[in-house]
């Protein structure tokens, strides 16, 4: 039948085409779900405690201090004789980024008057509060260091 | 003798001042003072001691102090009962809130006796009764123990203030002749002192200039010797009045930080370095650093009061370049170009950090976790800050590199808070073709329908 | 092997509709795509939520932000949820007013009702969750609504709050009954209320339930056809305010700084209002017995005849309980 024939054509057309659309919003809805289960690119928050590797051990002599980023926070990481200690790099009094003197065994800020000793207490200046404290420790012969308490 | 013993005893533990030290130099003249009567202190060694029939005066002492058990009198009393109370409760109970009353009786200060409630034996002046001690005396009156190491030691004060007061223009004009100056009670009070650690003393850090104020607020009295009556109205607005009351920061300064306390004079030019620089000692090495210094020493400029007031100290804003610096440099020096490049550079970087503070707050809404950039931002404002000390040296290039790495800082974090609300706005699009491609398939699906449906009308109607 | 599938198939492949069907009849079967999404969504978001109160908050905010097309999913499932209840009011409008629980659908009618209980119960639980001011204020200002009911009212409040002030605890009984209880017995509910149509069919829309032969239309491919156009729309119109309307993410919870006036969600302002509405125990009983009396339509109208008034104080009943609850929600926003 010549109307069959045409018809026929026009069904497989519109079949394929349905067939087609299902495909593809099947597809649409596998492919929207596998992105949200592949993990983000970068954690740019992140929930629990974190370590950030400071470097190997060796790198910190006895008395010396290396600058670190811990979650864009500035942090010293001071090699003592009882050990590694780390200490957030922002004076409590307005903020601005402390220097770690070794001869002196101090932290002073180059803004006011703020000194610190090797524990973050307030030894001089306007500054009223000890710098905050972060945990330390070694692992694999590298320093690493995360915040003290986590609460979220 | 059996009041030896107590005379022994109270002699080993108040030992008398040495020689040299002692006051007296008659008996009854106002204008010399009496050395102090009161028996706690007076020993046996002492000359001059009067020598009296103890036993009966003895006898009423144990009497009156019985009867003053009986009173409740509180234990915070003088260790001797003393019987001036009996004519002066009022001032009796002020004088036992302070401190002296722990260690002092009445008649330390004022003589007489203690020991009886007759009015014309307690105020004898054969027992050393000077009354009210006048203004001028006062000084040395309290001096008499406070200048006296030996004294002093036990209770680990200071003991120069006498000298320093001496030295003073309150001490001076003192001197002088004049009575309106500050003398010691003006300041501590007459009966009710307390020691400056109480927050209700008079020279506890917070009510120093109230005290102060007194006085130096009192336009009439300080037009007497013309002098300003608003330093205290002003210090209160100041950043260290804010900083003592509002921030009640424990080393903001009082009027006793700059002037001295028992010393008080007003600074003189050349030393405001000194009294300013005493806290603010970076900034000063900053200022050291510059072109300023030399003109400082030479009397051109002051030090810190050119810029920053004295009593109405402010943090000055971006206008000082505008209004301050012309004032010695002519608009077409180098001079006062480099103060227009500081100004810029300052101001810009400020602006520009706050702007990105800003600019988080408002994503906050559209994402909630924008404030992780808010760390990299305070990295900014550590470069801001650092800068504002920093500029007291002219350097224009070291006030340059930080207040670049501040603009740094925020334009990366403007960038960051862009890029969010970029993506955002990225979501309507993915919506538009969203609606397209369900139309489309609407479309398709409706067509394929309606097809199947001709297709069993064509093939004739069945239920299948 | 695949015999006894192919089997099935192909004894479904004759199934037929009325012919007569119109878009209201499709309800049900959207609400069953609907609840699928709902499902599939709220186990996505389980992939990243944490449910404790340290953690609650920053973790729906990094769904919100950082998990790619994680503010699609959490806003999916939250206007899931109104799209959801409102189809299940619609649908339950329609089976009233077609008088469709009659025998021997009685039994789909009880089912329903207690299904839509549990959506209720579902969207109350689910508003903890994200532990942000809004969230936690709202369902403190709610126990205080719940415990003026008698007894029901203890009985939810120990059921949900398990006699703990709102904190951790409490979050992780919600975040249980959320995820698990409820949409468990919604399953079971729903597995119960579809073999039920699946045995019995569509009733017949009335003007057609005259005997004679009723004319019929394929399931397979009109109905689904249908289905799926009136899905992709609906899908379309969800998928819109998900984009332009993405549910607001307030503070994180503070039990020291309290919300005062927190609003229900739609669907159980007009409860509260009724709540508030009438003193005390009136209130409360009148909620009790309204429920009941929900529950028990199948049973209150069993006439088989077709006299009109009859059929008109049904209808009226119908139009006056809407009335009442559009009033009460409407009042609720007025406030």
């Amino acid at each position: 039948m010549s109307v069959d024939s045409a018809g026929a054509s026009r069904r497989s057309f519109l079949s394929n085409l349905m067939a087609g659309s299902l495909f593809m919003w099947l597809a649409g809805v596998v492919a929207a779900v596998a992105a949200y289960l592949f993990p983000p690119d970068e954690a740019r928050s992140s929930l629990g405690p974190q370590r950030v590797r400071v470097g190997p051990t060796d790198e910190i002599r006895l008395g010396e201090g290396k600058l670190t980023l811990v979650e864009e926070e500035p942090v010293w990481v001071v090699h003592l004789t009882r050990g590694f200690v780390a200490l957030s790099a922002w004076c409590t009094h307005q903020g601005c980024v402390i220097k770690w003197d070794g001869q002196k065994r101090l932290f002073q800020c180059p803004c006011h008057e703020g000194r610190f000793d090797e524990s973050g207490n307030v030894v001089a200046g306007l500054p009223l509060r000890p710098l905050t404290r972060f945990r330390v420790g070694e692992v694999d012969g590298a320093v690493y260091v995360s915040r003290l308490n986590h609460d979220v | 003798m059996r009041s030896l013993g107590l005379r022994i005893g109270i002699a080993a533990a108040y030992p008398a001042p040495p020689p040299d030290q002692r006051g007296g130099k008659g008996k009854g003249a106002r204008a010399a003072f009496q050395p102090l009567s009161d028996p706690l202190l007076r020993t046996a060694e002492e000359p001059g001691t009067v020598r009296r029939d103890n036993s009966a005066s003895a006898k009423r002492f144990c009497t009156i102090s019985l009867l003053a058990a009986l009173l409740a009198v509180p234990a915070r009393a003088a260790q001797v009962q003393e019987a001036c109370g009996t004519c002066h409760p009022g001032v009796k109970t002020e004088y036992r809130d302070g401190i002296h009353s722990q260690a002092l009786g009445c008649t330390a200060c004022h003589g007489g006796d203690p020991t009886t409630d007759d009015i014309e034996a307690a105020h004898a002046p054969a027992k050393g009764y000077i009354g009210k001690p006048g203004r001028a005396d006062i000084p040395a009156l309290c001096g008499t123990c406070h200048a006296d190491a030996n004294r002093m030691n036990r209770f680990s004060l200071p003991t120069d203030q006498y000298a320093q007061y001496q030295t003073s223009v309150h001490g001076r004009r003192l001197a002088e002749g004049d009575t309106h100056v500050a003398v010691c009670t003006d300041c501590h009070g007459t009966h009710h002192i307390l020691p400056a650690r109480e927050p209700t003393s008079p020279v506890a850090r917070r009510n120093i200039s109230t005290t102060c104020g007194r006085c130096h607020a009192d336009a009439a009295l300080m037009a007497e010797y013309k002098l300003p009556a608003d330093q205290v109205e002003k210090f209160r607005h100041s950043v260290h009045g804010i900083a003592l009351f509002d921030e009640e920061h424990p080393l903001a300064p009082t009027c006793a930080t700059c002037h001295g306390a028992h010393g008080a004079i007003a600074p003189a030019v050349g030393s405001i370095r000194d009294v300013c620089g005493h806290c603010h000692g970076r900034t000063r090495e900053y200022f050291n650093e510059g072109p300023h210094r030399a003109a400082a020493d030479a009397g051109k400029m002051s030090e810190c009061l050119s810029c920053h007031a004295y009593h109405d100290t402010a943090h000055p804003d971006a206008t000082v370049f505008d209004t301050t610096c012309p004032s010695c440099h002519a608009p077409d020096t180098a001079a006062f170009a480099t103060a227009q490049q500081l100004k810029t550079l300052l101001s810009q970087s400020q602006d520009a950090v706050a702007t990105a503070d800003d600019e988080i707050a408002r994503a906050a809404s559209v994402s909630p976790t924008i404030a992780r950039l808010r760390p990299r931002l305070q990295q900014g404002w550590a470069y801001v800050t650092e800068a504002l000390p920093v500029q007291h040296s002219l350097n224009v290039d070291r006030v340059g590199d930080l207040t670049r790495s501040a603009r740094s800082i925020s334009d990366e974090v403007r960038g960051a808070v862009h890029g969010v609300e970029e993506e955002n706005r990225l979501r309507y699009l993915w919506l538009a073709i969203a609606w397209v491609a369900i139309l489309f398939t609407v479309g398709v699906t409706y067509a394929y329908r309606r097809e199947r449906q001709r297709q069993r009308r064509v093939l004739g109607i069945r239920n299948s | 092997m695949f015999d006894t599938l192919k089997e099935l198939v192909r004894a479904e492949r004759g199934r037929t509709v009325s012919a007569h069907l119109t878009g209201f009849h499709y309800l049900g079967v959207m609400m069953l795509v609907a609840f699928v999404c709902e499902a599939t969504t709220g186990i996505l978001l389980m992939i990243y939520y944490r449910p404790s109160a340290a953690a609650a908050y920053h973790s729906t905010a990094i769904i919100t932000d950082e998990v790619r097309l994680g503010w699609l999913v959490r806003s999916l499932h939250r206007w899931g949820a109104d799209a959801l209840i409102f189809l299940a009011s619609m649908h339950m409008i329609r089976v009233y007013f077609a008088r469709a629980y009659r025998p021997p659908r009685s039994i789909n009618w009880v089912v329903g009702v207690l299904m839509l209980v549990l959506l209720l119960a579902l969207g109350f639980t689910g508003t903890l969750l994200p532990w942000d001011q809004y969230a936690y204020w709202y369902i403190d200002s709610a126990r205080q609504t719940i415990a003026a009911v008698p007894v029901l009212g203890n009985l939810v409040l120990g059921l949900f709050w398990g006699g703990w002030d709102l904190g951790e605890e409490v979050l992780l009984r919600f975040y249980a009954f959320h995820v698990g209880v409820l949409p468990w017995l919604a399953f079971t509910l729903i597995g119960v209320h579809t073999l039920l149509v699946w045995r019995l069919g569509i009733q017949e829309p009335a003007p057609t339930r005259a005997p004679r032969p009723e004319v019929r239309t394929p399931f397979f491919p009109d109905f689904v056809a249908t289905l799926f156009i009136l899905t992709l729309l609906a899908g379309g119109v969800l998928f819109s305010a998900a984009v332009v309307f993405p549910p607001s993410l307030f503070q994180q919870a503070d039990p020291l700084l309290p919300l005062a006036h927190t609003l229900p969600r739609w669907y159980l302002l007009p409860v509260r209002e009724l709540l508030r509405a009438l003193p005390g125990g009136l209130a409360a009983s009148a909620v009790v017995v309204g429920a009941v009396l929900i529950f028990l339509v199948p049973v209150l109208d069993r006439y088989r005849g077709t006299s009109v008034p009859r059929l008109v104080v049904q209808r009226a009943i119908g139009v006056l309980a809407i009335a009442a609850w559009a009033l009460l929600t409407a009042k609720g926003y007025w406030r």
